[in-house]
């Protein structure tokens, strides 16, 4: 009788939680690489200041929404979790909102709409259902942290590039010789995808020399 | 029925009535602050409007009625002698985009308009967005009249009762002109059912 082949099976290295905080830096970066939160990157990014400030607020929902699903993974019935997320994201959307309002109400002006859209920013749900249900507290706490560092990057990545094309300056300080002719299309959407296209072909080419 | 139902969705429930306290908790604290920044940005409006008096201009806010009835409340700017220099009146209109909320403020006898400021716009960036910009200066000592929208003419001459459009930016312009035509109209009845 033919001895039976056995395969072993190599045990599977689970990703540690430094993992999780390294890929969303970049390696599974959410502007550049999984191209979530489209709305807000291509809306706020015109300057640097709005920019930094989606992100941070982003980073804060992230994080506090990641913690609560986390700490209710186990309660969560599968046809209601996303009903549960929903809420969960919400309310700290809410918060964020309340508190830029009262601690940065000029970037919350500028902010417009875009900060309560933050509710439907992919991103977020999209890690409450991949990490934040799945795994515990500190896990989820590093994914969104390096999530929201990640996704912090890039908008200012796209912010800086246009501010100085378009007014010649970063952080509203003039930084280019007053000859600089401005590219006024830098303000606009157009100027906006054509940015992010930039960015998105140099980060493939990039990932494809690796 | 009931319990299952109940099994199905306390956790909902549960993390609704949490959610909701926590919101309010927040709110609680966080509304008296929100409040006071509203009112220092109009106070600094209003100071900008009026920057010719000085910063012992005073404002108080009073209470009138247009010719329909309903209380409208308006801004009182008066010079460090008490003397009345003008008024000034939140009003809301629809903009090409959204809501705009525009602080105009006109001199004492309402023949001139003085000015306005933004108080809320989420209009097109680098097109509508300029109506917090130099089209302002559109308005200053135009009459108080009904003012009109065009797309070409001679920009910030308060000589002539029409407003220059912003290139690209008509609608927006014409959202503006007629949020400040619409104020004059009822600062005016205010003044006379006063």
């Amino acid at each position: 009788m033919a001895e039976t082949e056995k395969l072993e099976l190599k045990a599977v290295e689970k990703p540690a939680w430094t993992g999780h905080f390294l890929r969303g830096l970049w390696q599974e970066n959410a502007i550049f690489r999984q191209l979530l939160g489209m709305c807000p990157t291509l809306a706020v990014t015109a300057a640097l200041k709005p920019a930094l400030t989606m992100g941070a607020a982003t980073l804060f929902v992230l994080i506090c929404s990641n913690l609560v699903v986390s700490a209710m993974r186990k309660l969560l019935v599968g046809h209601l979790r996303i009903l549960m997320f929903t809420l969960t994201i919400a309310t700290f959307v809410t918060i964020a909102d309340q508190l830029l309002q009262a601690f940065l109400p000029e970037m919350s002006e500028k902010l417009g709409p875009y900060v309560p859209l933050i509710i439907v920013n992919c991103l977020i749900i999209g890690r409450a259902e991949a990490c934040a249900s799945r795994k515990g507290l500190w896990t989820s706490f590093c994914d969104a942290l390096g999530m929201g560092i990640g996704f912090t990057f890039g908008l200012c990545v796209l912010a800086s590039i246009r501010e100085l094309l378009a007014d010649g300056a970063l952080w509203t300080i003039r930084v280019l010789p007053d000859g600089f002719v401005n590219w006024n299309v830098m303000k606009l959407p157009a100027g906006a995808f054509l940015t992010l296209g930039v960015l998105l072909g140099v980060s493939n080419q990039f990932f494809r020399k690796k | 029925m009931l319990v299952k139902f109940l099994k199905q969705t306390w956790l909902v429930l549960a993390a609704a009535l949490a959610f909701g306290l926590l919101v309010a908790a927040v709110d609680g604290q966080l509304k008296q602050r929100i409040e006071d920044n509203k009112i220092k940005k109009r106070n600094r409006e209003l100071r900008a409007l009026f920057q010719e008096y000085g910063a012992t201009c005073a404002f108080t806010v009073q209470t009138g009625k247009d010719t329909e009835g309903k209380k409208v409340p308006y801004f009182v700017a008066q010079d460090a002698t008490g003397q009345i220099v003008g008024y000034a009146l939140e009003h809301v209109g629809g903009g090409f985009a959204d809501k705009i909320v525009l602080l105009i403020a006109v001199d004492a006898e309402l023949e001139n308009i003085k000015g306005y400021a933004v108080m809320k716009s989420n209009e097109t960036p680098g097109f509508g967005d300029k109506i917090t910009g130099d089209f302002r200066k559109e308005f200053v000592n135009c009459s108080a009249v009904k003012l009109k929208v065009v797309t070409k003419g001679k920009r910030y001459d308060p000589e002539d009762d029409v407003i220059v459009a912003i290139t690209g930016a008509t609608i927006s312009s014409e959202a503006v002109t007629k949020i400040v035509n619409e104020a004059v109209v009822i600062l005016k009845q205010v003044m006379k059912t006063k």
